[in-house]
């Protein structure tokens, strides 16, 4: 894949008010529900239910107005059935809803309206969630269900992402000579017509370090911060002793990466027509979604096996703070039927 | 100073006429030119385009319509995105309308100004199909590579430029759509009836609902089921065809047939677990060969079978309720996550995880806590290692350099032989 996607320049959102959960695992990090604004607009009350929607599902779960609507109308969707069945439900839905799109066609032709595709700058409306999208081109738009949640704030994921990599930056503050030092070093390589930068590696912590001649060096592959602080500082002494007078300045986090597992399986398809303004789910290309969440400025790729990478972070809290936003989103795309 | 009488008749009849572009005035009794107009003081000849007066090199701008300029690479992508719609099929004015004008737009874009060549001629493509996907033609992104012959990467780099500075939302067409497009495509050598395609776009719907074709390119999941359609229409002669040879007739790439098998293994395995739930088959009739047969019975009861109801239920098995559903949620996994062993769920244990605590200072000087002296000789050579090492490096770069000029002086030398240097044809006498 192309180097680009974790570069994102969009603007911030508001700042939301945020509360306190039970820490796990001796971390303590504040979970913010995602606003309003960053997920698809609530159905308007008055609009009949939908009579595919499982009622005994319904009944079980409360009804909070705060937060919008869950994805479980997505649930009903997800059996996939060609034909006549989609446009059945979709023409009944269409009375209801205030755009009339045209169903299926054999052959594309010019006159259709745009795609639903083409509304920039608004999250798409659950409308698609509960169409049942597949054979009909313009899946219907929906109809409104109580808004929903799987899960009361409070009770979170009870899954801490684990932090796989840190990368991180220190200026040793002298000019150094390379070759010295991928001569004098251990587990140093030098080759500057590939690189400009001495490649060194240390075991403990295990790390890979690009020390550069103007005294930047660049400390990748640590599972904690002060992991990769140590690893930096080993590797300052280790040019310090090698006779330059090596300085620890402006040691910097650039960026942490971290995983879990959420334990389902996870509908792309469904979530990235939900989604649409954040996520981009490319098959022909990459097997998982790239969520590109805005507060906070996370990446996440998210795979169908219900694996989750979390990347761009400068700080844990991001990490956690990204993931618990995301997860009661996933929990909303997880059944078959 | 304007002559009102000719010098010679003396009449006063002059006029002025435009003679190869110079006025002259001309007396119209006799003749007599009295004077020829000039280029310096003439008004009419002062070029000045527009009121603000700039004066810009003639050789970027055109002398009549400055403001209505259009560079020849943007006219040839225009061109190259008429070309691309035509090979298409776009009929529609509307559509190439809006792709000239989504061209328009992105050929502006300043991430896309200092690309390399190969991006910019990706760049109408890239438009094309961008209207197309608004217009929700069932086109892949693999259908273009082809159509363009490029690299996917450099694609996919273009468009993604494209659509998060033009703010635009594109979504990937459903598998179902595209199954017309890419058994066309396919070029297969036996045609398939409308039954059929309709049985393979159900097998397609099929992958969809047990999680085969989420995440996946969607050419091996639609070629595997038209394979399996291929075979049920004459299974007593096609049952022992294995994929490769079908493949050779779709002129697959060696790759796709890999995945193709694999689909087809995934697909069957589904098949067979859903044969298996229908009543009225025995257990040890069917296996992975013939599970084919039935795939007009699995998908006519589809619903019912991917739900787990059964039409006869026993009392008894209603008592087990959460515990069934559990199990049949679990009936249909996605493949990568069916061989999950417990321990791939343990966290990292190894001493470098992340909640393991270090010891570290933050003061900016280096010292003994960083790295003592005692374990420096793990990470710094000793002075004879460092000997050695030069001793080696010496050897190396001494070795490329006899190598080198050997190599170099042999053509030259033989070269020498043939060609005269103009200092020996100059010296002869």
């Amino acid at each position: 894949m192309d180097g680009t996607p974790f570069r994102q320049d969009q603007p911030q959102g508001q700042v939301r008010p945020g509360f306190q959960v039970q820490p796990q695992f001796g971390v303590a990090y504040t979970t913010q529900l995602p606003p309003s604004q960053f997920l698809p607009p609530p159905p308007p009350a008055s609009e009949p239910m939908l009579q595919t929607m499982p009622t005994s599902e319904l009944q079980n779960q409360p009804v909070s107005s705060s937060l919008v609507p869950d994805m479980t109308t997505v649930r009903t969707q997800m059996h996939y059935q060609p034909g006549q069945q989609q446009q059945d439900k979709a023409s009944s839905q269409n009375k209801a809803s205030s755009q009339n799109k045209p169903q299926e066609h054999s052959q594309p032709s010019s006159g259709l309206t745009p795609g639903f595709a083409n509304t920039p700058g608004v999250p798409h409306s659950h409308s698609h969630s509960s169409s049942g999208g597949t054979s009909s081109l313009y899946p219907a738009t929906p109809a409104p269900m109580t808004p929903m949640t799987p899960a009361t704030p409070a009770e979170g994921s009870g899954i801490v992402p684990q932090l796989q990599n840190i990368v991180s930056t220190v200026n040793l503050g002298c000019k150094l000579d390379l070759k010295k030092i991928a001569l004098h070093a251990r587990n140093a390589e030098y080759n500057p017509k590939r690189f400009a930068a001495v490649i060194m590696r240390i075991r403990d912590p295990r790390t890979t370090a690009l020390i550069f001649s103007s005294g930047k060096m660049v400390c990748t592959g640590a599972k904690s911060e002060d992991q990769s602080r140590l690893a930096a500082r080993k590797y300052a002494r280790v040019v310090q002793k090698l006779g330059f007078p090596a300085k620890f300045l402006d040691f910097k986090i650039q960026n942490m990466v971290g995983s879990c597992d959420v334990k389902f399986p996870i509908r792309l398809e469904g979530l990235v027509l939900t989604h649409a303004q954040f996520s981009s789910y490319e098959p022909e290309l990459f097997p998982g979604l790239i969520y590109r969440m805005v507060k906070p400025r996370i990446v996440l790729l998210i795979f169908v096996s219900g694996k989750v990478v979390l990347t761009g972070a400068k700080v844990r809290e991001e990490i956690y703070e990204a993931f618990e936003t995301i997860y009661p989103i996933l929990k909303g795309f997880r059944k078959t039927s | 100073m304007s002559a009102m009488v000719c010098t010679q008749c003396g009449s006063q009849n002059i006029q002025t006429d435009p003679h190869f572009c110079m006025e002259q005035r001309i007396c119209t009794d006799c003749g007599f030119v009295l004077e020829e107009g000039s280029f310096q003081n003439d008004p009419s000849r002062v070029y000045a385009p527009h009121a603000a007066q700039l004066t810009l090199p003639l050789k970027y701008r055109q002398h009549n319509n400055f403001h209505d300029y259009v560079s020849k690479a943007r006219r040839d992508g225009t061109t190259r995105v008429e070309e691309i719609s035509a090979m298409l099929r776009v009929t529609s004015d509307t559509m190439l309308e809006e792709a000239k004008t989504l061209y328009g737009r992105a050929y502006d874009l300043t991430a896309l100004k200092k690309t390399k060549r190969e991006k910019k001629r990706v760049l109408p493509g890239c438009c094309v199909y961008i209207v197309c996907r608004q217009h929700d033609w069932p086109i892949t992104l693999s259908d273009m590579w082809e159509l363009l012959q490029c690299i996917d990467s450099v694609f996919y780099s273009v468009y993604k430029v494209v659509l998060t500075e033009l703010n635009i939302v594109i979504t990937v067409p459903d598998i179902e759509t595209v199954v017309p497009s890419v058994i066309k495509k396919c070029d297969l050598t036996f045609d398939l009836d409308d039954e059929q395609i309709k049985t393979v776009t159900k097998i397609v719907c099929l992958a969809k609902n047990t999680w085969i074709s989420c995440g996946r390119r969607y050419d091996p999941i639609i070629i595997a089921a038209v394979f399996l359609v291929w075979k049920t229409a004459d299974y007593g002669k096609r049952k022992t065809t294995n994929i490769t040879s079908f493949c050779r007739q779709n002129k697959s790439g060696r790759q796709v047939v890999d995945m193709v098998r694999s689909r087809v293994h995934e697909l069957e395995g589904i098949l067979l677990k859903l044969a298996s739930d229908i009543p009225w088959v025995q257990t040890g009739q069917i296996n992975k060969k013939n599970v084919v047969c039935y795939i007009s019975d699995i998908l006519k009861y589809e619903k019912t079978l991917l739900d787990g109801k059964y039409v006869f239920t026993d009392e008894d098995s209603d008592l087990d309720g959460k515990d069934e559903e559990r199990e049949l949620q679990d009936k249909f996994l996605p493949p990568s996550m069916q061989n999950r062993t417990a321990t791939s769920d343990i966290r990292d244990t190894d001493r470098t995880s992340s909640d393991v605590s270090v010891p570290v200072s933050y003061s900016t000087e280096l010292g003994e806590n960083d790295i003592p002296d005692s374990e420096m000789h793990k990470y710094i050579k000793t002075t004879k290692e460092v000997m050695l090492a030069e001793e080696v490096m010496t050897k190396a770069a001494n070795k490329t350099e006899e190598e080198d000029p050997c190599k170099r002086k042999a053509p030259s030398d033989t070269h020498k032989l043939h060609k005269k240097k103009r200092s020996d044809v100059e010296n002869t006498p």
